[in-house]
């Protein structure tokens, strides 16, 4: 970590006005968000669905399972869940949290949360998964993207935001492949170009 | 033109109030890193913000760790926004 110079950080003297706007200029750049930090959950969410997916095309169209091998929804789901504890320790154990990781924290909280209500609505109402998923989970990284100013972030909420409109006329099987293809763009690549990125 | 915070212009205060600023909250070990300061005197300087209402102290523990939370309270923020507007007011800037 940068450390503040410490000619500013004297023990009892007080600062003269263009020192005090000096040390708080600098003690702000020093305490700049650590963007690296913010790919993981894109990262977990890139390999869980796309490796799910791909195993999943590969069940559908070569085993003896034929359609009871749909694992990409409770899987997408088991991994709302663990993102939504993982967020809850994050946020206790850290020793330090930037209003901006507890924005982002709360708003993959609340979708996970709606992703877990969907999943349960989808058991009795005649809901679209292919829809659902990918517009909640476009949502959030669009966002993400704004808020962290990380371009290939937003391009990719786009793309899965859009994914029920280009995909309308896709076969079943063939959506699980354009699916993965999907979040390889929009999760995994933008998840480490982020995780590049220093504070 | 305003008379500038007194509780502000002490360098560690000042510090530990532009960090605080941009955290919904630090806890009192990485501050004392962050600052390079002492156990003792940062200990001293962070009572003299609490008493004014400046930032908000949480001591509580975590697993088996004690952890010291410290957050700006929107007394801090405005004091902290309004010494800043004073500053470049004094300065002549913007």
């Amino acid at each position: 970590m940068h450390q503040p110079n410490p000619n500013l950080i004297m023990m009892t003297n007080h600062l003269s006005p263009e020192k005090q706007l000096e040390l708080i200029e600098e003690t702000i750049a020093q305490a700049k968000e650590n963007l690296s930090k913010h790919s993981f959950p894109f990262l977990f969410w890139g390999w869980l669905v796309s490796i799910t997916a791909l195993v999943n095309y590969v069940l559908l169209g070569y085993s003896a399972f034929g359609e009871k091998s749909y694992l990409i929804w409770p899987i997408s789901t088991i991994g709302a869940i663990y993102m939504v504890l993982y967020y809850r320790k994050t946020e206790k154990t850290q020793s330090r949290l930037t209003h901006l990781e507890y924005f982002l924290s709360r708003l993959w909280m609340v979708l996970g949360a709606v992703i877990l209500l969907f999943s349960f609505c989808i058991t009795f109402m005649d809901l679209s998964p292919w829809f659902f998923f990918p517009f909640i989970a476009g949502l959030g990284t669009i966002i993400s993207g704004v808020m962290l100013k990380f371009t290939p972030l937003t391009l990719g909420g786009i793309l899965l935001l859009a994914f029920p409109v280009y995909s309308v006329n896709v076969s079943n099987e063939t959506l699980l492949l354009l699916y993965a293809a999907v979040i390889i763009l929009a999760y995994l690549v933008p998840g480490y170009l982020l995780k590049r990125k220093s504070a | 033109m305003k008379a500038l915070d007194p509780l502000l212009t002490s360098p560690l205060r000042l510090g530990a109030m532009s960090l605080l600023i941009k955290m919904k909250s630090a806890s009192f070990v990485w501050l004392k890193k962050a600052l390079n300061a002492t156990q003792g005197n940062l200990s001293i300087q962070l009572n003299k913000l609490k008493a004014a209402e400046y930032i908000s102290i949480e001591k509580r523990f975590e697993g088996n760790y004690p952890l010291t939370e410290i957050k700006i309270t929107q007394t801090g923020v405005k004091a902290f926004e309004d010494h800043v507007r004073n500053l470049k007011d004094y300065l002549h800037l913007d």
